[in-house]
């Protein structure tokens, strides 16, 4: 029995999804694998009741027949952090306890995925450490990659895990610095006792929002193309200048939404000629037809949002880089980065796993 | 070519109507009311008889042969329709019905399926969403247009069926005539590539006309018209250039507009006319039609009034072209001729009351003159004129001497006698000598367009995989700008001539390259991502010692990792101090109609401040870089003044040859700029000191 508690130093690290890409792999190696999320002190509200993202996918990738409420058995809703700041104080271990024994009980290897932090969960009366130790989990940390100040924030994990702390994951390195990290940070952490477990290289597309979510955070209409809405965007560009330096500046980069007054004809046509997944017009102004039948041609949604230009690029800067991971597309892509960059053997080891054959 | 449109033995009206005010019933009208000898069958489900025509339920059920169907009904049976014209053997079709790709999803898939049924029988479809055809040979009007054109040599094609009707009426009114009347709409098939090259071959055509608002296949085009202008003259109404008007090109169309430069150098590089307006449309096509093209440029302008003569001469010159001299015996022959207060130098004034023998008498000096090219009568209309003597007059001098001969009678109700006459003798005639002098010097630049040789690319020698290599390298790494020395590298491979360049990586390594290159040197920051390097101090000049050039290492380092903490950063790169030479920019960009888009300019200030540039779209041969040189302003400083030495224009045109190879090898390349390129003295050369090269994001695939 192995237990692995995944966790991360920053939001948006990539630790969602290295938990779903170890279950995927656990599974194919013949693990029979579960998932947790012990502790979530943000939970949110959908329709009245408490309700996590990540806990739905994962049942479903890890194919587990058991109740969301189980899987995730600390779940602090807004009220429910309101009352236990009030008091009395209650401890959720027990409940805690009771669920891991029976989400255990018949698996061989539990993911058990952390918060935004390790410093999360003491309003519970389970934080970070606590958990693991209830366990017995070895620690894997995700660590985005941001300069050099990575060793420094590797380090201070190690310090508070302890020997819990099996490994280290950098992600989201630039293709131009990943030699380099090979080269310096990885043999220093060795030399600290921390093994790094993966390097793993920036990938656009992994973070990368759907129309779907944009036009969601943009409370926007979907004038043509609805079937495209799952589509990923990678990058961002505002029209605003003549069409002539447009069309040049729009080949700058594959893969956008483009910003652009819904009576500016020639600028969204001129990103139509472009790598260009999506129009996002502003001003609540509807566009020519002649235009919404091109986009329509080449399978282009066009949102329509009611607000100005500034405020558009503000909520689609938000989503950028901080899409959704949970879609089927992006986990087959992640989980061929692991194949490639993770080092499998060691983590293992680590976990004293062996593959039946 | 598509002679089922031009000599049909029959033609099919689908969708033919007995009730008159439908679209059915005007349409069938105007077949049967201009003289087309063909047989006409109206097809209409109900059947009967229509206009006094039995009519037919389906074209298969028509006896006769028919090869031309005109189609009317609803865009849904449009497609069914044409498949029952294949069947029976129909081999053209004018779609006039609406609602097809202009619609939106349904309408373009509509549209997809009519090519398709068309393409399976081989129909050649006009249309659809149009006013319809009309042929003044045949006598063939497959419109819904109001009247028929006069007959005329003027091949005319519209793409906005609206302005047809607009042209239609105004050309009426003016008495221009035209052989072919195509109103093309949505170019499911035939497109203006196809007539042109069709007009280029009819013997009843000598003019082609069009109103373009977007051109489907630039380079394709130009191909054709670059043939098609060594035959006949083009003119063309292009439409939506400036920035508003492309705006509401774009809004109208769907289609982006063109830019207006592209546009230029494109029908300049082929030999078309462009008209700024329906009003220049005419005026130039007239001329082109009723006048042979002028030898020369030297105009002679004859006038019963001063004032309009100066115009004339105002008008000769501002347009680039120039007043005759007349040779010394015409002259004495006019002052012998002439009134004592006449004017025997050109404009020649023949004066107010000058009966219709006394402008004959000027006419004629002026059409025997060898010095004289061209000739402009202008003619106000004042009480002692004779308005259609001097227009018969006129036209037999203009008859027997074949020179290009002109009128401006500047009137409407006194001078509309003369309109006929002067018709009648092919001379055309302009309400203002303005007008007349801008289709004079259309005529001349069409007899300039003719002499140019054709064009001529030569097979540089060039290193194509190099180049491929290195843009596969920068696409690997998922940038779309090239670094400085992937820039340089790239333009090398083409015979670029560049200055002794080392990438330094640190400060050692910049002291040894500059001791290899040789005192002074140059240093620029050297990152993939860092476009303008002058604009944050990464630029040094003028280092002379190993101690400069370490300080100026690290001070442009980090100045750039100051101005943008994420670039990645090479190094610098060493670069011999060049001194001396003039600066010139050699720019591309891609146009979406015409492909890379070729930019020459002085340097600096002139394109920046300025805007002193000349365009040629890709590719160019080296008669036309030269051609370049000479289309800037500030030429003249190219060639030396003051008793400077010229600068080696052959190099400056070889670059640009070059750089024009490079950006067609190589359609990713979207932007490139070479600025500046150094130019020396004559023989000494070009060196490219500063580049910066684009790419096309491709878009990833999911």
């Amino acid at each position: 029995m192995a237990n692995l508690y995944v966790t991360s130093a920053e939001t948006f690290s990539g630790k969602s999804a290295l938990c779903i890409g170890l279950g995927i792999r656990f599974r194919a190696d013949g693990f029979k694998v579960g998932y947790m999320k012990p502790v979530n002190v943000n939970c949110r509200l959908r329709e009245g009741l408490p309700y996590d993202d990540d806990i739905g996918f994962a049942k479903e990738i890890f194919a587990m027949q058991e109740q969301p409420t189980l899987i995730g058995p600390v779940a602090l809703t807004p009220a429910k952090l309101e009352q236990q700041l009030r008091g009395p104080d209650t401890d959720y271990t027990p409940r805690f306890v009771e669920a891991f024994a029976q989400l255990s009980a018949k698996r061989d290897v539990m993911v058990l995925e952390g918060g935004r932090s390790w410093r999360e969960g003491y309003v519970t009366g389970l934080p970070v450490k606590r958990v693991v130790e209830l366990t017995g989990s070895k620690v894997l940390i995700v660590l985005k990659y941001d300069d050099t100040l990575l060793a420094d924030r590797a380090l201070a994990a190690q310090d508070y895990f302890g020997p819990a702390l099996m490994g280290v994951m950098i992600n989201e390195t630039p293709w131009a610095i990943l030699d380099q990290v090979r080269k310096s940070i990885v043999p220093y952490l060795l030399r600290h006792n921390l093994p790094v477990l993966g390097v793993l290289p920036k990938d656009i597309m992994l973070a990368a929002p759907t129309i779907a979510e944009l036009a969601g955070g943009l409370k926007a209409e979907v004038l043509c193309n609805a079937e495209h809405m799952g589509k990923l965007v990678e990058h961002m560009m505002v029209g605003a200048m003549s069409v002539e330096a447009a069309l040049t500046y729009f080949q700058r980069k594959p893969n956008k939404a483009v910003i652009t007054g819904g009576d500016r004809a020639d600028i969204q046509l001129a990103a139509l000629e472009t790598s260009t997944r999506c129009l996002i017009l502003t001003g609540n102004l509807y566009p020519s037809p002649a235009v919404l039948n091109r986009a329509d041609e080449l399978g282009v949604p066009v949102l329509l949002a009611d607000m100005d230009t500034m405020k558009a690029i503000e909520i689609v800067e938000s989503y950028l880089g901080r899409g959704r991971v949970q879609l089927p597309q992006k986990i087959d892509r992640f989980s061929g980065m692991l194949n490639e960059f993770f080092n499998f053997t060691l983590l293992y080891e680590g976990l004293g796993l062996h593959i039946k054959s | 070519m598509l002679e089922m449109f031009t000599e049909p033995r029959g033609v099919a009206v689908i969708g033919a109507s007995p009730t008159p005010g439908k679209l059915g019933y005007a349409v069938l009208q105007n077949v049967k009311l201009y003289g087309y000898k063909g047989f006409i069958y109206p097809v209409n489900p109900k059947a009967g008889e229509i206009l006094g025509l039995p009519a037919y339920p389906s074209v298969l059920d028509i006896p006769g042969p028919v090869d031309l169907a005109i189609v009317l009904v609803p865009a849904q049976a449009v497609p069914g329709v044409i498949d029952e014209c294949g069947q029976k053997g129909i081999t053209g079709a004018v779609v006039i019905s609406a609602g097809f790709r202009e619609m939106g999803r349904e309408g373009r898939q509509l549209e997809q399926e009519l090519v398709k049924t068309a393409q399976k029988y081989g129909i050649r479809i006009v249309g659809p969403n149009v006013l319809g055809i009309i042929d003044t040979v045949i006598g063939l009007n497959a419109s819904f247009a109001a009247g028929m054109p006069a007959k005329g040599k003027i091949a005319f094609m519209s793409q906005s069926g609206a302005l047809c009707t607009s042209i239609l009426d105004i050309a009426l009114g003016q008495g221009i005539g035209f052989s072919r009347f195509y109103s093309i709409g949505n170019k499911a098939d035939l497109n203006e590539i196809d007539f042109l090259k069709a007009w280029s071959e009819d013997p009843e055509t000598s003019v082609i006309a069009a109103y373009l608002e977007g051109i489907a296949n630039g380079p394709e085009f130009m191909k054709v018209a670059r043939q098609v202008t060594r035959l006949k003259p083009v003119v063309s109404i292009k439409s939506g250039t400036t920035s508003a008007g492309s705006r509401a090109a774009s809004s109208h169309t769907g289609t982006l507009a063109g830019s207006e430069k592209a546009y230029d150098a494109a029908y300049k590089q082929v030999g078309i006319v462009r008209a700024g307006s329906v009003q220049d449309l005419f005026d130039y096509s007239q001329a082109f039609a009723r006048q042979p093209l002028p030898e020369s440029d030297a105009v002679a302008v004859v006038t019963n009034a001063g004032g309009p003569g100066i115009m004339a001469s105002d008008a000769v010159e501002r347009i680039g072209m120039r007043l005759a001299s007349l040779t010394p015996e015409i002259q004495q022959k006019l002052r012998a001729a002439l009134p004592a207060a006449a004017s025997v130098v050109n404009p020649i004034d023949v004066l107010g009351d000058a009966p219709a023998d006394r402008y004959a008498l000027a006419i004629e000096a002026a059409e025997s003159d060898p010095n004289v090219g061209i000739v402009l009568v202008v003619l106000t209309p004042q009480t002692s004129t004779q308005i259609p003597e001097t227009a018969r007059l006129l036209g037999e001098l203009a008859q027997k001497y074949k020179k290009p001969t002109f009128a401006a009678f500047m009137g409407d109700q006194a001078i509309r006698p003369a309109l006929k006459i002067l018709t009648q003798y092919s001379v055309p005639n302009y309400q203002v000598p303005e007008r007349a002098v801008a289709a004079i010097a259309a005529m001349w630049r069409r007899r300039h367009w003719l002499s140019t040789p054709e064009l001529n690319l030569e097979a540089l020698a060039v290193d194509r995989e190099n180049v491929n290599r290195v843009l596969d390298k920068i696409r690997s790494e998922g940038r779309s700008s090239a670094g400085d020395t992937e820039a340089k590298d790239i333009l090398a491979a083409y015979g670029v001539p560049l200055p002794k360049s080392i990438l330094a990586a640190n400060a050692d390594e910049a002291v040894a390259a500059a001791e290899t290159i040789g005192y002074p040197v140059v240093m620029k920051i050297a990152s993939p991502d860092i476009l303008h390097k002058t604009d944050i101090g990464g630029v040094k000049l003028n280092l002379s010692t190993a101690s400069d050039v370490r300080d100026a290492f690290d001070l442009i380092i980090y100045r750039a990792i100051r101005h943008m903490p994420e670039a990645t950063i090479w190094g610098c790169q060493v670069q011999q101090m060049v001194r001396g030479g003039k600066e010139v920019i050699i720019g591309v960009n891609r146009d979406p109609q015409f492909g890379p888009l070729l930019m020459f300019g002085l340097g600096g200030v002139y394109v920046e401040a300025l805007k002193d540039v000349t365009f040629r779209v890709s590719p160019v041969d080296r008669r036309e870089a030269h051609e370049m040189l000479g289309e800037i302003r500030a030429y003249n400083l190219l060639r030396g003044v003051r008793g400077e030495m010229p600068s080696d224009l052959e190099a400056i045109a070889d670059t640009i040859v070059r750089v024009s190879q490079l950006v067609s090898d190589f359609p990713d390349i979207v932007e490139l700029d070479i600025n500046p390129l150094l130019v020396f003295p004559a023989g000494q050369g070009v060196l490219g000191l500063d580049m910066r090269l684009a790419l096309a994001m491709k878009p990833s695939k999911e």
